[in-house]
């Protein structure tokens, strides 16, 4: 389904009015000059003109620690219960169309083998709706990973700001659809217009087929080490990642009473593949580096015909070494 | 050629190192860490004041170390860390060679301790306005405020960890958050685990910041982390009269007895 | 279980604890709750994850046979946060477990051959839900050869079953410790595992061969398996990457885009080759 609808910018404000008290609604907030994603009451605490927010959005659907079940010990046995893992609808008010693409990466992924529960519940009561990009930094790449700073992939409704103050919207799922039904008198019908003159022009920085098939032949160059020596094995690339999925298990509490929860993880950390007995298989910081391109442009294409990366430039901003995934591919196309 | 690049062309003329560490222009428009293994990349090194990062960290880094000699290009933050691992005894004299950048930004080669030691008392620097600033803020606070205000910064925290990556002085083999026998921290981020982190983060760099601000630029939600230490590093200056970074043989007072420590705190 | 939770584990209780060596043990193991032990099903090869409520979650594979019903064993060793709380359980106790996880041996292809199992130390309980699988199904192997091989005497587990094998006339055991780890009783033999092979030297036409061990071992068998006939297609190992989910998504055990939970943890030399060396 695609059909095209015109909101003025006042009436997006009542829109969003109509869809606050029965939602919980996330949006980009500014905090001292950097935007992250929190949950907003009042429309004018949302962003509408940031280019990226620090973190992610994955959160609302893979939180930093995800209680799986709590336990209760009673006489010698144990009770489990289950929390709820989401409440309310959860609305995600003004995310890029980069992040909104990676939630159908994350939805592929936890519920390919195995349906994850907590995932696919907060997937069932998730709406997003994105706002094309009307600018761009030099750290943004979504046109050389196949997308564009307008895409509707993976958004319930997508608003581009086509004149002052008049929003441009796409509904393109019948989630979409549901929420315009809030309060459907305050669009306006009207045709597909071609949205690309007011979008950002993102220029492209790699061929991804091309990055592809390089990544995918070399495993062993001494250019992983080079281009990796800077790196520090922090994480907190993956951990604002839009599709970076790694967690860890763990047991929070005593043995009466506690909760197993699932918290992130990071294939950069040397403690990630660390066996019991001290054996590591990627001891090194350039092979744990290695793994994260390979995984994002080779092995998750090989298991779930998409790359895991979209292209948001969030590691490339927050890295505190200036780690930089574009200059990585880049150097292997020049290989 | 700049006086920098002639300083690093000469070590690597004479044989004197493997590995160069310093800082080069990236393609965001910013500086990040170079590393030069032979002369021909030497017209890349530069050094400006976007050049902050402390790069003394890569001394502890098994791939790094393993080109074998090392240089680095240090300012006044970096050198104090040399000094604060010099005392740990985590380097020695003669271990790499130090390129300092002066307060006027020039560049000087530094062959031992003692010059590190000279160089540090000539080129004391002030904390930036906003952080102290900040900081003056914090101290002024009720006691009830300052822990609202430093609850509601850890609960921004995601425990990515780094603020411990990034340090320099953060060296374990082994750190405190990764020993689950017993479980000292806690592994989800969460309020309380958060603050666990929190405390153990700061006590164990009480009286050992050398106050980079590493960890403060690092961290994605900008909590200020250095002002912790910081005002750690303050009383335990006024209880023990000492500050890290400063001498290479520093006695760390939380773990050096000294006859004249006060014992008012043993009731 | 009824629910779709896939980390909510089965309650299981202590029926038995052994004492196998030094810091190792084995937990027999029996479903609380009667409809998830009619419910369950597994192959020999597979895994699960065990659970202490408080401490966590360890991955090690079944050791029993699925061939006996009723009930599951595992055999560890007092390593980490889980193993410890796990060794400082008690007969009664409940733990948790859920899989079973990842592929398994296939014993179907197996048939009208030899089976020659290697193992080394802590590698002997995934090596020794095969044996018991087969020699249930004695029938439809040839000969079925055991070399077991450990630091010291004292280090040997399931020292009762290798007992019981030595006396089976159908089955060939061989039991080895390191020069150094034997006592003044011991009748087994004396070396490290790759060199007892050679002198062993079973054949490797229409023949199988498992190996568990320690990498060192399992990396100086190999040769020696290929010299006297085996070839890689008919050697078999399980991985033993660091794993948390045990169904592909934690990414820990991943080894390039294979994951050990889900495409192994049995896998065959000739695959074990086409994987990145990250194991
Ligand atoms: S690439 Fe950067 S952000 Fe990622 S682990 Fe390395 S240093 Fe940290
Ligand atoms: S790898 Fe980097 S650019 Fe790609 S999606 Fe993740 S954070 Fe964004
Ligand atoms: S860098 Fe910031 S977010 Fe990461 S662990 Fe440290 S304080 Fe927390």
């Amino acid at each position: 389904m695609n059909n095209y609808k015109l909101i003025t910018k006042q009436n997006l404000h009542s829109f969003f009015d109509a869809l606050q008290p029965k939602n919980t609604i996330i949006a980009p907030k500014e905090i001292n000059k950097k935007y992250y994603f929190k949950p907003v009451d009042k429309f004018e605490d949302i962003a509408l003109d940031y280019i990226q927010t620090v973190l992610s959005a994955k959160s609302v659907l893979f939180p930093r620690s995800d209680t799986l079940f709590n336990y209760h010990r009673a006489d010698g046995d144990y009770n489990i219960d289950e929390p709820s893992p989401i409440e309310k609808n959860t609305i995600v008010f003004g995310m890029k169309p980069c992040d909104a693409s990676s939630f159908v990466y994350l939805s592929n992924f936890f519920l390919k083998d195995y349906q994850d529960k907590n995932i696919k519940e907060r997937l069932e009561k998730l709406y997003i709706i994105s706002l094309s990009c009307k600018e761009a930094d030099n750290a943004c790449f979504c046109t050389s990973v196949g997308s564009n700073p307008a895409s509707t992939k993976g958004s319930d409704l997508n608003l581009t700001l086509i004149e002052n103050d008049t929003y441009y919207v796409e509904v393109v799922t019948e989630k979409g659809q549901e929420l315009i039904n809030y309060s459907a008198d305050l669009f306006q019908d009207t045709k597909e217009i071609d949205k690309s003159k007011y979008i950002a022009n993102v220029p492209q920085k790699f061929d991804v087929e091309q990055a592809k098939q390089n990544i995918d032949s070399i495993f062993e160059s001494p250019l992983w080490v080079k281009d990796s020596l800077a790196c520090l094995g922090c994480g907190i690339c993956a951990y604002a990642c839009p599709t970076c999925t790694c967690f860890d298990i763990q047991d929070i509490g005593s043995q009466f009473n506690g909760s197993r929860v699932r918290n992130w993880d990071s294939c950069a950390f040397d403690l990630f593949t660390k066996h019991a007995s001290g054996h590591n298989p990627r001891p090194v910081q350039s092979q744990r580096w290695r793994n994260r391109i390979k995984h994002k442009f080779e092995y998750s294409v090989e298991n779930l015909g998409l790359i895991s990366c979209v292209g948001c430039g969030r590691c490339i901003r927050s890295c505190p070494t200036s780690m930089n995934i574009v200059k990585t591919v880049q150097i292997f196309q020049g290989v | 050629m700049t006086e920098l690049q002639n300083i690093a062309k000469k070590l690597f003329d004479d044989g004197s190192i493997n590995l160069l560490i310093g800082y080069s222009n990236n393609e965001n428009g910013g500086t990040s860490a170079i590393f030069i293994d032979n002369s021909a990349d030497i017209d890349k090194l530069i050094y400006n004041e976007n050049c902050h990062q402390n790069l003394m960290v890569y001394f502890q880094k098994p791939e790094v170390k393993k080109f074998g000699k090392l240089a680095f290009v240090v300012s006044l933050p970096g050198l104090k860390s040399v000094l604060e691992i010099a005392s740990e005894n985590q380097i020695k004299d003669g271990d790499a060679y130090f390129i300092a950048i002066d307060k006027d930004g020039n560049p000087s080669l530094l062959q031992d301790f003692h010059q590190i030691e000279d160089f540090i008392t000539n080129n004391q620097t002030k904390p930036p306005m906003g952080l102290l600033k900040l900081m003056e803020k914090i101290n002024n606070m009720t006691r009830e405020e300052r822990w609202q205000y430093w609850t509601d910064e850890f609960s921004k925290c995601i425990k990515c960890y780094a603020c411990r990556s990034v340090c320099p002085l953060c060296y374990c083999t082994q750190c405190i958050t990764d020993i689950n026998i017993p479980q000292w921290i806690s592994t989800e981020s969460s309020p309380i685990g958060n603050l666990d982190w929190h405390i153990a983060r700061a006590m164990h760099l009480a009286g050992r910041c050398i106050g980079c601000g590493e960890c403060m630029k690092a961290c994605p939600v900008d909590i200020p982390l250095a002002l912790l230490t910081a005002n750690l590093n303050k009383s335990i200056a006024i209880h023990f009269g000492d500050e890290p970074g400063m001498k290479a043989d520093y006695k760390y007072p939380l773990s050096h007895y000294k006859l004249e420590d006060k014992e008012n705190f043993i009731r | 279980m009824n629910s779709q939770n896939i980390y909510l584990p089965y309650k299981m209780r202590i029926e038995k604890i052994t004492e196998e060596a030094p810091m190792v043990k084995t937990f027999k193991l029996a479903f609380v709750n009667p409809e998830d032990e009619s419910n369950f099903e597994f192959k020999t090869g597979q895994f699960g994850e065990y659970s202490v409520f408080g401490a966590g979650e360890s991955t090690f594979c079944i050791a029993s046979s699925p061939t006996h019903k009723g009930y599951i064993e595992c055999t560890f060793r007092k390593a980490g946060k889980v193993t410890t709380a796990l060794y400082n359980c008690e007969e009664g106790d409940i733990i948790g477990f859920r899989g079973p996880y990842g592929n398994n041996f296939p014993l179907e292809d197996w048939e009208g051959k030899s089976v020659l199992f290697i193992a080394g130390g802590i590698g002997l309980p995934p090596v020794r839900s095969v044996i018991w699988n087969c020699l249930d199904l004695r029938d439809k192997f040839k000969d079925i050869t055991i070399l077991y091989g450990a630091k010291t005497v004292q280090d040997l587990v399931y020292k009762n079953e290798l007992e019981e094998w030595a006396k089976r006339p159908d089955v060939k055991l061989i039991t080895t410790v390191d020069p150094g780890g034997e006592t003044p009783d011991w009748k087994g033999e004396v070396g490290f595992v790759p060199s007892i092979l050679k002198k062993a030297s079973p054949k490797g036409e229409n023949a199988v061969a498992i190996v568990c061990g320690p990498p060192i071992m399992i990396k100086l068998t190999l040769p020696i398996l290929l010299e006297i006939g085996f070839t890689e297609e008919s050697i078999f190992t399980t991985l033993e990457n660091r794993m948390k989910c045990g169904i592909g998504q934690c990414g820990h055990c991943a080894v390039g885009p294979y994951y050990v939970c889900k495409d192994g943890p049995v896998i065959n030399y000739a695959d074990l080759q086409l994987l990145p060396v990250e194991y």
